[in-house]
């Protein structure tokens, strides 16, 4: 035993002792004692398979050679890994290996990272006795961006497993047999949105990006660590780039977030990077638009920020930052708003919890209860709420799929609609589309009646029996008016479950509550915008923000506001209400949009500033997890400034001070500031990242406690109008239009139909084929968009991808609706 | 005059015998009803010890030692593959048992079954195997309609149930482990061992794989006695065995021995000796993959250890036997090409290496061959052989080295004289 209380096994390899924990493949013994067994098939995701013979080693008392890698160490086994006859055998095996292989290496993707090539080096012979016709097959796409080489491949299946074992997609599979074996999509009838980490796994070059191919050398290639800005996840990512372009992208190793893998949209969609369309400021509505120089956009924006300031007063000026800029830009923004230009009216993120109701409870929960990525992957139970996982935090989906494999650990899916077939959770409950407060309600009276029929039964029982739960709630919670009393409600169903095991004796064990947000740096947002919540000395802070995002448009449509400056945000998109937005742009005399790429709100703004693109930016991202995370900028080439250039220089031209441009100097003013992380300054944040530890004491924890046992709940289920009978469901997918996807190369491919997906017997019953053009319409608008059956949907609901520029959902809803209830008719 | 020593064939030319009621009024399913009205399960297994019947799938393992591999305290289910995947070239033997005498595999099946304690008994059919396949299927709903299938098995309180699953084709899939996956639905891959059948199997539960004759001795074993079988044979080679002489003989066909007996005379006397009077050049002892034997070596005794002694393996009992006039480089190629097309593909010497062998005997058939090749192909058969995943590969370096070995002339003439064979087909593109 070690001190650990695992128990060792100890054994001779190559004549030395070597003392390793029970369990351990003799291809990680042999590497604690210093010597490396070739070996192709094995990987570490992966379980054993034995297949390309490479780690072939002479146990004693085996008659036969026997392959390292599917073998488990044990006591007093006495192994030889270098020998005559090893080496033999290892040049045998690497003959075989290349056979029908094109040695193309001066042409191949691979060339410099290969593995084939590394251990041909190390341990094959110079020539081939092979003098035969090698095995050709014309190459392949096995997805839109996998391109599949079949003479370079070797067959060691890891891809095929990666697709069964880890995605569990089983997108590839091997046809054929023999010599004739290859791997094959089946026609291509299964997605995978991780398929692309099939690139890496591969140990030679048979499958290579389509984005990336023939695009540069590994080793001429420029490797810079940082955070990936697609999701919320914020996986480890290293951007490759050469000459100042953006190469490729491919996951970083780290064990706490993505553990070295990523999703497609973050390999692939990033080639906008490399052609901005926008090169210069842009100047006037669209008809009479016109690039303009930097100095005269400066001029105008000051102008027109000094005149409405004079004129109306600094209020009248509104300040909006999305959800994708960097902590440390949200706190200059912060303070330019309020200290500079002396505005109330300005706002972080993109309002989609409205905290403004019940503040304490509302920011404790989101503060305090979140858990980190490893401590979800811990839970007993993880219960993904309104929630589809893969789509909204798809490498979080990934890593849990992987944690619950051989363990006790639960999945539960609660949501709307059924589950949808493919990365299903071991149980599923739905609730009524739209009535999730109803739900909640039901849930919260059975823990407290410790019924365990009903509806709810399977639910609350699973809930008993865990110890830790991680809750993740998501966009079908998040994206409505109501968003802040389904949190309410969730704080809830945790409160009953405490209430239940105190009164069972029962430890109180741990109940956490994630939000998936959207964007990369919604959470930084969030605490960005709340700041003084984590601030010992209040007066220290330069400026706190007072409205909310519904209230500065509706003050731009009630003409307070007469100068909107938006920065880095889509509010045409991605704000719930679209008519409020489209009054509210309307209404104000200056429009300022501040963004990398051309988008709804850039189309309707007076004043374009360009700015430059993730792989420029430095700055730190709080990610789902709470994890504080620092980017790096590559030496990616844009003649943009950062959001941060912008406003210092547009700070000097109106007179009102300037502001430090360096997000190092911004951070550690922060770290001053925030005693959850005084520990850091920029410099010292680790590569790993640093996970935001807010603890609550437990007279916090009580005054909450009170606070949520306070709150009234209406719960009372709504009805549905008969003219209005389908309720909107509003459903976030990973692979967008969004403006990276529409101008990235060949991202095309990946982005989802436009459709309304309804279940096929509500089709049926309105008479509707499928296919056919229907209106969706609710009191407040309407769109147009191809009806699909999917049996998954819930009767009653329609599903709506909620980022179709051709058909945006939010021209449906209104701010004051709770539910959007919509009826469909076949288009004219 | 060698004497057959009929066990599994003992009703052969009995009319109908693969009916029921035949069976039956032939001493059918008394052992069954003995085992489990007169015998705990400990004792069968014992009774199949003593008895000292081996495996005749190939490889010759003790049945009742692997019987007793199985957990006792497992919860269950167990299972029994019946492994009629019978696809070695030369190799006839359980086809004839499945087509003629199904009830008394059967017998066996529910025998093993009782003793393991297994609740379902699937016997894996070889795709090929038409008729086979429906006999069986025939057979176990007669076996059912009779009682001696499904709940309480004749008032005794065992249950066991029989599905017949057929295999798409493939050779590969007799290995126990490659069988397993393509029972589950699986590609038919063999499987890494550790943990073994006997304990994680199909669907990771217990299962005992034994061969189609295999378990059509165990009745004939129950109601005769250990004794009686363990009098049978050799020393280490206890009991009897199918042999399928196929080649160049005058009567080929299915014969059934006591082992040990010389091989010249089941040449001779069963399969009425070389066809035309011919000169016996040399045998597959055990089917196309064991190694060659010269003529000069026929007399060796039909036993697993006279054979292995002799340079080669009893296998599953299918005696090849040509004269001189065969070309066995041609032959080998034949032979090669089988292996080439049925390696399953899995592990990268046995998929690259028999393709490489067969590009190279095309070559020399071609007459492009080069004196050197007959060294490669030693060479490989060096890399392949015991580096493989399963035995397959080692299966099919065989009839290369051992034709090499002792015919290096014939390969060398070729190769010298740029003698090209004239093929009556072409064979299959690759």
């Amino acid at each position: 035993m070690d001190g650990n209380g695992n128990n060792m096994v100890t054994l001779t390899i190559n004549g030395m002792e070597v003392t390793v924990r029970a369990g351990t493949l003799l291809t990680d013994a042999a590497e604690q004692a210093g010597f490396k067994i070739p070996q192709f098939c094995a990987h570490r995701w992966l379980e054993p398979l034995g297949a390309c013979r490479m780690c072939l080693v002479r146990i004693e008392k085996m008659p036969k050679l026997q392959t390292a890698c599917s073998t488990v160490a044990q006591n007093g086994m006495v192994v030889t890994t270098e020998s005559d006859e090893i080496k033999a055998a290892r040049e045998a095996m690497l003959e075989f290996h290349l056979l029908n292989h094109p040695l193309e290496c001066p042409v191949c993707d691979r060339g410099g990272e290969c593995d084939l090539q590394d251990l041909t080096e190390l341990h094959g012979c110079t020539t081939s006795r092979y003098v035969e016709d090698k095995m050709v097959r014309p190459d392949a796409m096995l997805t839109p961006y996998l391109h599949m080489n079949y003479k370079r491949c070797i067959l060691c299946k890891r891809c095929v497993r990666y697709c069964e074992e880890i995605t569990g997609s089983n997108l590839l599979k091997v046809n054929e047999r023999g010599a004739w074996s290859h791997i094959s999509n089946f026609g291509g009838g299964a997605k995978d949105y991780f398929s692309g980490n099939t690139i890496e796994i591969c140990p030679v070059g048979a499958i290579t990006s389509e984005v990336f191919r023939f695009r540069g050398r590994a080793w001429e290639l420029t490797k810079t660590r940082t955070v990936c800005n697609q999701c919320s996840v914020g996986c480890a990512v290293e951007m490759h780039t050469r000459l100042g372009e953006l190469m490729r992208v491919v996951p970083a190793p780290h064990s706490e977030v993505n553990d070295g893998h990523i999703c497609d949209r973050g390999r692939f969609a990033y080639g906008y990077a490399n052609n901005l369309p926008f090169k210069q400021p842009l100047k006037g509505k669209s008809g009479e638009r016109r690039e303009v120089s930097w100095e005269e956009a400066e001029r105008t924006a000051a102008e027109m920020i000094h005149q409405v300031s004079e004129k109306h007063g600094a209020n009248a000026l509104g300040l909006i930052a999305g959800s994708g800029l960097t902590n440390e830009d949200y706190v200059a923004f912060r303070l330019i708003a309020h200290s500079h230009l002396g505005t109330e009216n300005f706002f972080i993120g993109e309002g989609l919890i409205d905290v403004s109701a019940n503040p304490l409870v509302l920011l404790h929960s989101l503060f305090f209860d979140s858990a980190s990525i490893s401590e979800i992957l811990q839970s007993d139970l993880i219960l993904a709420v309104g929630c589809d996982l893969v789509e909204e935090v798809p490498v979080l989906a990934l890593r849990i799929k992987q944690a619950l494999k051989n363990t006790s650990q639960k999945l539960i899916g609660l949501c709307a609609h059924e589950p949808r077939g493919y990365w299903d959770p071991q149980e599923h409950y739905c609730y009524e589309a739209g009535n999730f407060l109803a739900a909640a309600d039901e849930i919260i009276r059975a823990i407290d009646s410790g019924e365990t029929g009903g509806q709810w039964g399977g639910l609350v029982e699973s809930l008993q029996k865990a110890r830790t739960v991680a809750i993740v709630y998501g966009q079908d919670l998040l994206r409505h008016r109501y968003a802040d009393r389904c949190l309410l409600a969730l704080l809830k169903i945790k409160q009953a479950m405490y209430r239940w095991r105190e009164a069972g004796g029962i430890e109180r064990g741990h109940i956490s509550l994630n939000p998936s947000l959207r964007s990369a740096n919604a959470t930084g947002a969030l605490v960005m915008n709340n700041l003084e919540f984590l601030v010992n000395d209040e007066a220290k802070l330069p400026a706190r923000p007072h409205a909310t995002m519904r209230g500065l448009l509706e003050k731009a449509v009630a003409g307070e506001i007469k100068l909107l400056y938006l920065n880095g945000i889509n509010p045409l998109m991605t704000f719930v209400d679209r008519s409020l937005v489209e009054r509210a742009l309307e209404a104000v005399d200056f429009l300022i949009v501040q963004d990398v790429l051309p988008n709804e709100t850039t189309e309707r703004a007076d004043l374009v500033l360009p700015v430059s693109p993730w792989p420029c930016r430095e700055g730190t991202y709080i990610n789902f997890g709470w994890r504080l995370q620092k980017l790096h900028a590559s030496d990616l080439v844009s003649n943009l400034p950062t959001d941060l250039e912008v406003w210092n220089r547009l700070l000097i031209k109106l007179g009102k001070g300037s502001h430090s441009i360096s997000p190092a100097r911004i951070f550690d003013e922060i770290a001053r500031l925030v005693p959850a992380i005084s520990h850091l300054t920029f410099d010292t944040i680790p590569e790993a990242g640093s996970v935001l530890g807010f603890q609550l004491d437990d007279e916090g924890a009580r005054r909450v406690a009170e606070e949520v046992a306070k709150v009234q709940l209406d719960l009372t289920r709504y009805k549905r109008p008969e003219d209005y009978p389908l309720v909107l469901v509003q459903k976030l997918y990973l692979f967008r239009n969004s403006p990276r996807m529409r101008y990235s190369p060949k991202m095309d491919a990946a982005t989802p139909e436009a459709v309304a997906l309804m279940n096929p017997e509500d089709l049926s019953a309105l008479g509707l084929a499928d296919g056919a053009k229907a209106v969706i319409e609710s009191r407040h608008g309407s769109i147009e968009l191809a009806l699909e059956g999917a049996a998954w949907v819930q009767r009653g609901s329609v599903i709506i991808n909620n980022y179709l520029p051709e058909a945006p959902t939010n021209w449906l809803v209104s701010v004051d609706d709770e539910i959007t209830f919509v009826r469909v008719r076949a288009a004219q | 005059m060698l004497e057959q020593t009929k066990v599994v064939m003992r009703l052969d030319g009995v009319p109908d015998h693969h009916r029921l009621d035949v069976y039956e009024a032939n001493g059918g399913y008394a052992a069954l009803r003995k085992a489990v009205k007169e015998m705990k399960p400990a004792e069968v297994i014992d009774e199949v010890k003593a008895s000292g019947l081996l495996g005749k799938g190939g490889a010759g393992f003790p049945a009742g030692l692997k019987w007793s591999f199985v957990p006792k305290d497992h919860p269950g289910p167990k299972y029994l593959a019946c492994n009629a995947d019978e696809g070695e070239p030369g190799t006839f033997k359980d086809r004839w048992i499945l087509e003629h005498n199904p009830h008394q595999m059967i017998e066996g099946c529910i025998i093993a079954a009782y003793a393991v304690g297994i609740s379902h008994i699937y016997v894996y059919c070889r795709g090929e195997f038409y008729q086979g396949k429906e006999m069986i299927r025939r057979a176990a709903e007669e076996a059912y309609a009779k009682g001696y299938l499904g709940q309480n098995i004749l008032g005794s309180g065992f249950s066991t149930e029989l599905t017949v699953h057929t295999g798409a084709g493939s050779y590969e899939c007799g290995e126990e482990t490659a069988l397993l996956t393509s029972l589950e639905g699986g590609r038919g891959h063999p499987k890494m061992k550790p943990p073994f059948p006997a304990s994680e199997g199909a669907w990771r539960k217990p299962t005992v794989i034994n061969n189609v004759e295999t378990l059509a001795t165990v009745p004939e074993i129950i109601n005769r006695g250990a004794a009686w079988h363990a009098g049978l044979g050799t020393e280490k080679s206890k009991g009897i065995k199918m042999v399928c002489i196929s080649g160049h003989v005058e009567k080929p066909g299915n014969y059934e021995v006591e082992l040990g007996v010389p091989t010249l005379a089941i040449i001779n006397d069963l399969a009425g000796g070389m066809k035309g009077g011919r000169a016996l050049k040399g045998f597959f002892p055990g089917g196309s993959s064991t190694p060659v034997l010269p003529a000069a070596k026929a007399d060796v005794g039909y036993d697993y250890e006279s054979v292995a002694a002799a340079g080669s393996m009893l296998g599953s009992g299918a005696l090849i036997v040509f004269d001189d006039k065969t070309d066995v480089v041609r032959m080998a190629e034949v032979i090669t090409r089988f292996y080439t097309w049925e390696s399953c593909g899995k592990c990268t010497p046995c998929r690259e290496g028999t393709r490489w062998m067969l590009q190279i005997y095309e070559r020399i058939l071609k007459g492009g061959g080069r004196l050197e090749d007959v060294d490669l192909l030693l060479s490989i058969c060096d890399h392949l052989e015991f580096k493989s995943f399963c035995p397959f590969g080692d299966a099919a370096v065989g009839v290369v080295r051992s034709t090499i070995n002792l015919y290096r002339d014939e390969y060398e003439d070729y190769i010298r004289n740029h003698k090209v064979y004239k093929r009556k087909f072409m064979p299959v593109k690759h």
